[in-house]
């Protein structure tokens, strides 16, 4: 598969009153065309900002200081505003984590999807309105002529991200964002958008970021998951071996305070301590004040993302001579 | 304090905070904003020269001088440094007509204020605690009072009792208390809602007792803020009343007075009504200063919405 | 629809029963106008006599039903200035008042609209900052002053626009600044905070990243968000603005409601006085019965029951 998209040591700093925050620091990976590719973490550890980065939506006082952001060979950081706005909406597209306030409530769903449609593709208002009709029966929307002419306030939580996701999918783009699309639905409704992006994807060959927190959409979603952890990505690998054998014990921290339906019987564990504050990062690794695993070299000295071969990296000190199996390590 | 100290208790705020005494602590927030520092040395330079007025004035506000008449303030051609923002028609010093006129626009607004405040709160408790067909008509006459300009109703009030300096404050005070009673009303009735006072009643407690003891922390914060501002508009609103003649009467100064004697002499001397308005102006931006800063650190929930 | 403004419309009915009450009130607490009409020799009897015939020996709440009936008729009583019925004289001297309100609003949208969306777009610039200070300056200068000062530079020192009157559009041109400043400033604080709160919504990031132009998410997308606030809190102050007007028009000479007001208030013209109350009430509560109709075309989330 080609690259889509290559991030290349991305530095996203917020300029504050009190100093500078390193809400990205030194991110890097690529999407493929058609992948699903996830970021995790928790509130606070960079992972909208990333997809903020991408979209170049990153507002004041934030700024990309560094880093490039190669979309089929174009650096995104190097295109003019005009260029860039060409780029939005049209081959990179983007939904929310809150359908309820990411709808203009004074324009009708139609009027806000046509809009995107006249934008990019220069047609009549007589076929955007076909071609938004379109797109609403695509996302499973029934009589979609009347949703059409309808405003946002009149639909459901579920209705409403199915809308954006019309929207944003309106003008076949390369690359959908997907910032925490089902946190703010119903359990049986995050299924649902879940499915229909799943289809989507398959059925456009849209390749689909997905920033979230719940390691639940990951596993059922993706192929490729990063974990983030205070601006940094900390471990890079499939879904499949993430879930298996989690190398880093952020990733393993997050997973054992994860529900899981087949292990009714063990405890949930939370992981101690809370997220650096930005202003006043911890010296060394970012973790090792919250590590049950921390040593003496964690405190002292940052640990690069380590290859440990072509489809895991990990940035943690435990696995600088050989890997090590953190349930083992945990048992011992 | 040299500047590191400062760098450090600004970092370790909190801790400071709790140690230091509350007026430090007021003090340190107020330093914090430039516009409230501003607002409130406007604020204190007022009130003290209003209570030291017999004492800096220059010249009595009243002396009569027909040899100075229309003198010009002291930078102009024929001003003189004994009436530095010159004289009025009658050779009256202006500077120390205006110094007096704070007074009675300070006393004035305050005391309309806090007539507004009493009348307000009273009305206020009396809708939210009874409801009903009382609040209905509680509130139609509030909604009376938003339909009659302030000035238009102390007007007609003005007329019908004559000018005074007591029927201006009781005027200005009956005008002003609808902000109060709505404030007071809404928080009445979000106090009846909550859980614990419908389980105190349920056991037979009395709604009085409850929300009298609830309703003072929830209003006061919005209560000083409204005051504060209540006072901008009433010394405007004065001002506006003694400029028509039916405010302050002579022989009593007041800025609205002062500038409404300029009036006639504005071809050739513009003086006379330029300063008294300066004054006012710059005494309202001030309190509206100060009131703005009390807002942003009293209800958090505003911060930033001006 | 119709029917919730028939209520709206309903609602007013009591406001205006209590404005007369308070009004007949205040005219009833301030004594006998018998003893205005008649010559100070008048005897005991005479002033009985015309008290009888005026009916003012009724008990108060008699006097004020007819009282009331009497304003149904558009009765007010007679303008003993002018010797004939007060509400005529009221009513031919609207049209001037509302002619500047209008030019003041316009004067007033004109500078707070573009100021207030530039001030929250480009927020701690120096623009903004000019904008928020000669707002909050705006908001301190009393009106009348400001009229006065207009009047010094721009009719005595430099000659460009008439003292005072009404005809020209000349005439108009600084009681509007005037007038329209006070609200300006305002209104430009208003839509600035509004402005400032929309752009921090989600739906305003969701247009940027459809890739629209900055200037459409602004103007389409934020700013009538952004009016919904503005055109409430603007209406619940028609009553500071004609208050402001009727102060106006006094330094201007502008020949409307407030000019005829203070003369009326300055010879006792109770009458004409009672008029203006009544006029100036119900031109408030229309004022803001259409900022109602505005704010509900506004906002289609509204609904009517």
């Amino acid at each position: 598969m080609t690259k889509l998209l290559e991030v290349m040591d991305l530095k996203t700093h917020f300029h504050t009153g009190s100093g500078v925050v390193p809400s990205v620091d030194g991110v890097s990976f690529d999407i493929k065309k058609g992948e699903k590719i996830a970021i995790v973490g928790e509130s606070g550890s960079g992972k909208s900002v990333t997809s903020l980065s991408i979209m170049g939506l990153v507002g004041s006082p934030g700024r990309i200081e560094d880093g490039k952001l190669a979309f089929e060979g174009k650096d995104l950081t190097k295109l003019s505003k005009k260029e860039m706005r060409k780029l939005r909406g049209n081959e990179i597209a983007m939904i929310f984590q809150e359908p309820l306030t990411s709808l203009n409530p004074l324009f009708t769903v139609g009027n806000q999807i046509s809009e995107s449609i006249k934008l990019h593709q220069k047609v009549t208002s007589k076929v955007a309105k076909q071609k938004s009709i379109e797109m609403l029966e695509k996302v499973g929307i029934p009589r979609p002529d009347k949703i059409f002419s309808s405003y946002p306030h009149s639909l459901s939580g579920g209705m409403r991200q199915r809308v954006m996701i019309a929207m944003a999918l309106s003008c076949n783009p390369k690359l959908l964002i997907a910032d925490e699309p089902t946190t703010a639905l119903d359990v049986t409704i995050q299924a649902q958008i879940l499915e229909l992006m799943k289809d989507l994807n398959e059925e456009l060959e849209t390749s689909i970021l997905l920033i979230t927190h719940d390691l639940g959409v990951v596993a059922e979603m993706v192929d490729t998951v990063m974990v983030m952890y205070a601006g940094q990505i900390v471990e890079h690998t499939d879904v499949y071996t993430l879930f298996r054998e989690p190398k880093h014990p952020y990733t393993k921290g997050l997973m054992d305070s994860t529900p899981k339906v087949h292990m009714l019987d063990e405890e949930l564990v939370s992981i101690e301590g809370t997220v650096p504050n930005p202003l006043s990062m911890p010296k060394g690794c970012r973790f090792h004040p919250r590590c049950q695993f921390a040593m003496d070299k964690c405190v002292s000295e940052q640990p690069e993302l380590m290859e440990l071969n072509d489809n895991h990296k990990v940035r943690c000190w435990l696995h600088e001579e050989k890997e090590v199996n953190l349930h083992d390590l945990v048992k011992s | 304090m040299s500047s590191a100290q400062v760098n450090v208790a600004a970092e370790n705020g909190e801790i400071i905070n709790k140690e230091a005494k509350p007026f430090l602590k007021w003090a340190r927030l107020l330093l914090k904003s430039k516009t409230g520092t501003v607002g409130f040395l406007i604020v204190f330079l007022i009130v003290l020269v209003s209570l030291t007025a017999k004492w800096i004035a220059p010249h009595d506000p009243a002396a009569i001088n027909p040899a100075n008449m229309l003198l010009p303030p002291f930078w102009m051609d024929g001003g003189t440094a004994a009436h530095l923002l010159g004289t009025d028609n009658l050779g009256r010093d202006i500077l120390s007509r205006i110094i007096y006129g704070s007074q009675v626009s300070l006393m004035v607004g305050v005391t309309s204020v806090i007539l507004a405040g009493i009348i307000g709160v009273f009305i206020g408790l009396i809708s939210g605690f009874y409801g009903g067909i009382i609040d209905n008509i509680l509130m139609r006459l509030v909604d009376s009072f938003l339909a009659i300009p302030n000035i238009l109703f102390a007007l007609v009030i003005l007329t019908i009792f004559g000018p005074s300096v007591i029927t201006l404050i009781v005027v200005l005070g009956v005008t002003n208390w609808v902000s109060y009673a709505r404030l007071v009303r809404g928080e009445v009735l979000s106090i009846k809602e909550r859980e614990f006072v419908k389980a105190a009643r349920s056991i037979g407690v009395k709604n009085n007792k409850i929300i009298l003891r609830h309703l003072l922390p929830n209003v006061i914060s919005s209560f000083i803020v409204i005051s504060t501002l209540s006072v901008a508009t009433t010394i405007i609103l004065e001002a506006s009343l003694s400029f028509l003649g039916l405010g302050i009467q002579p022989p009593t100064v007041s800025w609205g007075g002062i500038l409404s004697d300029g009036r006639d002499y504005l071809a050739t001397s513009w003086w006379l009504a330029t300063f008294p308005g300066v004054t006012i102006t710059i005494t309202v931006l001030g309190i509206i200063f100060l009131g703005d800063w009390l807002r942003d650190v009293l209800d958090p929930h505003s911060q930033g919405r001006s | 629809m119709v029917k919730y403004f028939i209520r709206r419309v309903l609602q007013t009915i009591p406001v205006l029963l209590i404005i007369s009450f308070i009004i007949f009130s205040l005219v009833f607490v301030a004594g006998d106008p018998v003893a205005l009409m008649l010559p100070e020799d008048a005897s005991f009897e005479d002033v009985e006599n015309l008290r009888e015939a005026l009916g003012l020996d009724r008990p108060f709440l008699v006097q004020y039903g007819s009282y009331v009936v009497n304003l149904l008729q558009g009765d007010f009583g007679e303008s003993f200035r002018f010797n004939q019925s007060a509400l005529p004289i009221v009513l031919d001297r609207l049209p001037a008042t509302i002619e500047l309100a209008v030019a003041a609003m316009l004067v007033a949208i004109v500078i707070s609209i573009p100021l207030g969306i530039w001030s929250a777009t480009k927020r701690n610039s120096s623009l903004d900052l000019l904008a928020t200070g000669g707002a909050v300056i705006g908001k301190a200068m009393p009106n009348f002053w400001l009229g006065i000062m207009l009047i010094l530079l721009f009719s005595v020192t430099l000659g460009w626009f008439p003292v005072s009157g009404r005809g020209t559009m000349l005439h108009l041109v600084l009681p509007a600044i005037t007038l329209g400043t006070g609200i300006a400033a305002e209104m430009t604080r208003l839509i600035r905070s509004s402005m400032i709160d929309i752009l921090n919504q989600d739906y305003v990031r969701t247009a940027k990243s459809k890739g629209i132009h900055d200037f459409f998410v602004v103007y389409k997308h934020a700013f009538r968000n952004s009016l919904i606030p503005v055109v409430t809190i603007t209406a619940l102050q028609t009553s500071t603005v004609v208050g402001g007007a009727l102060i106006t028009e006094t330094v201007f000479s502008w020949p409307g409601l407030g000019q005829l007001l203070i003369q009326a208030v300055n010879t006792r013209d109770m009458a004409v006085v009672q008029a203006c109350v009544f006029v100036i009430a119900i031109l408030v509560i229309l004022m803001n019965l259409f900022a109602d109709l505005l704010y509900r075309l506004l906002d289609p989330r509204i609904k009517y029951n």
